[in-house]
């Protein structure tokens, strides 16, 4: 079977970085890939050269042998492609649940016509676990609950791969593991995913498989056991040891 | 339920203002001046799709309005077509001039979008000043006796189009587009990232707003009988559209209407009694509105009358439970 989601040679350059240097990689059907490195690594513009945010400068990006990349960030959702934003970007005077349905509305290629209705979106909502807060405004949510109000608009989309950028970031370890517990439960409904995280332990509990970047180069791939342990990686986080003698 | 109050609402305004010419002894100045406010609230309206609805501030709309204006003209004068139909093709040539500026220009956001607007208005202003073959230049276009329609009668038409600005207004807000107008109004890049197609979103509301200001500009050729390109495309003819909506309360429904009411008789009292003095007691309404009351006589209202501030959120609100 061949992979739902394929990268090959992608390289995004801004002027003389190099910020993503001719990675490939690639995602089956119902995979969670995580997705690690240092700062600057390089992994936020994979995403959003994935998800047409920015053209690469070089190599592509296709779903299902269709290539995406290069192509305006709304037709990549339409293609099936969705991703969340680091720092949460709600639309702060619409409602929870007008946010998930602008989501819901425009996610498809062909949207369902007439006045938005709500019911589908409820559902999502009942999922993420903000049902009881769908007429408040985002600001009034925790940090959490905005977090979860970006992986719900994100799946309202109906996508096929959903593109998670440190979601678990910055939560307290209950709201943490909750939040896996959701990543969990949103692959169980056939969505493949690719995460950016730094919680490693949810990380390495949720991926099937891990890609580590480094300087925008991909330097390691493999179970999360074995990346874990890999020599290169440890030097890329942690410094070589001649590090302190350069 | 809910949803069809507005409705019946505006079906009863609509009957009482249809009405009361014929009822209520009301004298000619005021009729005719009460039929033109109907299309400057119209136009009011339209402008505040774009500008209230979707958050791009145009200082430009005069363009529009001219276009209309001396495409109605010309196909009235040269071509002979009934009044209704001139004015219909003024404003699909509005709308089509529209978005030629407008889809290059409207991926500008915010003060961007606005400096290019006022360059657009102001070309638009010279290139018709100097199109004499076109405009008449500054001698301008003066309309057939025959075939035009009277003051009178025009009332009617300013209500029908005043109408069909509220529709679109209501339409616009409640519809799916609604919604993905008011997501690219509060993060153009998020809402593209959940498949709102901003171009062409943005291209539709600014092409409808363009065939309505420009329809106005054609009902206006008529009602003066004579137009020319300094007062068509005149700046203060933008500004005036924008301050409608910012009095009125900038992207609410209805808002603009109210506004426009204030508009004429600010300008009526005192352009006949203080002319110098008008476009200084705009300049004080507009920082004290933005000061104190940004939606507006809108936000003035909701407070007195201590209403949410969104209509749609009350909506949902009940939906939700």
């Amino acid at each position: 079977m061949s992979p739902l989601l394929v990268g090959e040679a992608v390289s995004r350059h801004f002027g003389g970085l190099r910020a993503v240097d001719g990675v490939d990689f690639h995602l089956d059907e119902g995979e969670i890939l995580g997705l690690i490195g240092p700062n600057g690594a390089g992994k936020t513009t994979l995403f959003a050269v994935a998800a047409g945010s920015i053209r690469p400068t070089a190599g592509r990006v296709l779903l299902d042998g269709k290539p995406v990349s290069g192509r305006a960030a709304h037709r990549c959702v339409h293609a099936g492609i969705c991703r969340t934003h680091q720092i949460v970007r709600p639309f702060a005077h619409l409602t929870v649940l007008e946010n998930v349905l602008v989501g819901h509305h425009f996610g498809r290629p062909v949207p369902a016509a007439g006045r938005p209705a709500p019911s589908a979106a409820m559902e999502i909502l009942d999922v993420i676990g903000l049902a009881d807060r769908a007429a408040d405004l985002p600001g009034e949510l925790t940090l959490a609950g905005r977090k979860r109000l970006e992986v719900a608009r994100a799946l309202a989309t109906g996508p096929r791969v959903l593109l998670l950028d440190e979601v678990i970031a910055g939560l307290n370890p209950v709201e943490a593991a909750r939040f896996v517990d959701l990543i969990r439960e949103i692959r169980s409904r056939g969505v493949a995913i690719i995460m950016i995280e730094h919680v490693m332990h949810a990380l390495m509990s949720l991926s099937d498989r891990v890609v580590v970047l480094d300087h925008g180069r991909k330097i390691a791939e493999g179970l999360p056991d074995e990346v874990a342990n890999d020599p290169v990686v440890v030097e890329a986080y942690l410094g070589g040891p001649d590090a302190g003698t350069a | 339920m809910t949803r069809w109050r507005p409705v019946a609402g505006a079906a009863a305004a609509f009957l009482a203002l249809y009405l009361a010419p014929v009822l209520l002894p009301i004298d000619e100045y005021t009729h005719d001046i009460v039929g033109l406010t109907f299309v400057f609230m119209a136009a009011a309206l339209a402008w505040n799709w774009v500008g209230g609805y979707v958050g791009q501030i145009s200082f430009g709309h005069s363009a529009m309005f001219g276009v209309g204006g001396f495409v109605a003209a010309r196909a009235m004068t040269a071509l002979d077509l009934p009044f209704v139909l001139a004015w219909l093709a003024g404003g699909l040539i509005a709308g089509g001039y529209a978005l030629l500026w407008g889809h290059p220009t409207l991926r500008l956001r915010g003060p961007y979008f606005s400096i290019a607007t006022i360059g657009v208005g102001e070309a638009t202003r010279l290139i018709a000043t100097y199109w004499s073959d076109f405009t008449g230049g500054s001698s301008g276009v003066s309309l057939p006796l025959a075939g035009n329609p009277s003051k009178f009668e025009l009332y009617w038409y300013g209500l029908y189009l005043l109408a069909a600005a509220v529709a679109v207004s209501y339409w616009l807000r409640v519809s799916r587009i609604g919604l993905g107008l008011l997501a690219i109004k509060e993060d153009v890049e998020a809402a593209g990232d959940l498949g709102v197609n901003p171009t062409l979103y943005q291209d539709v509301v600014l092409f409808l707003s363009g065939v309505m200001v420009g329809v106005c500009g054609g009902f206006y050729a008529s009602y003066q009988a004579f137009i020319d390109p300094q007062d068509m495309f005149s700046f203060d003819r933008s500004i005036g559209l924008i301050l409608m909506a910012v009095i009125g309360g900038i992207g609410t429904v209805l808002g603009p209407i109210g506004g426009a009411v204030v508009f004429v008789i600010i300008q009526e009292y005192l352009l006949a009694n203080y002319s110098d003095l008008y476009l200084g007691l705009y300049g004080l309404l507009l920082i004290l509105i933005i000061l104190f009351e940004p939606q507006g006589l809108t936000g003035l209202l909701r407070r007195l009358l201590r209403l949410r501030p969104h209509r749609f959120r009350r909506e949902r609100r009940e939906a939700a439970t």
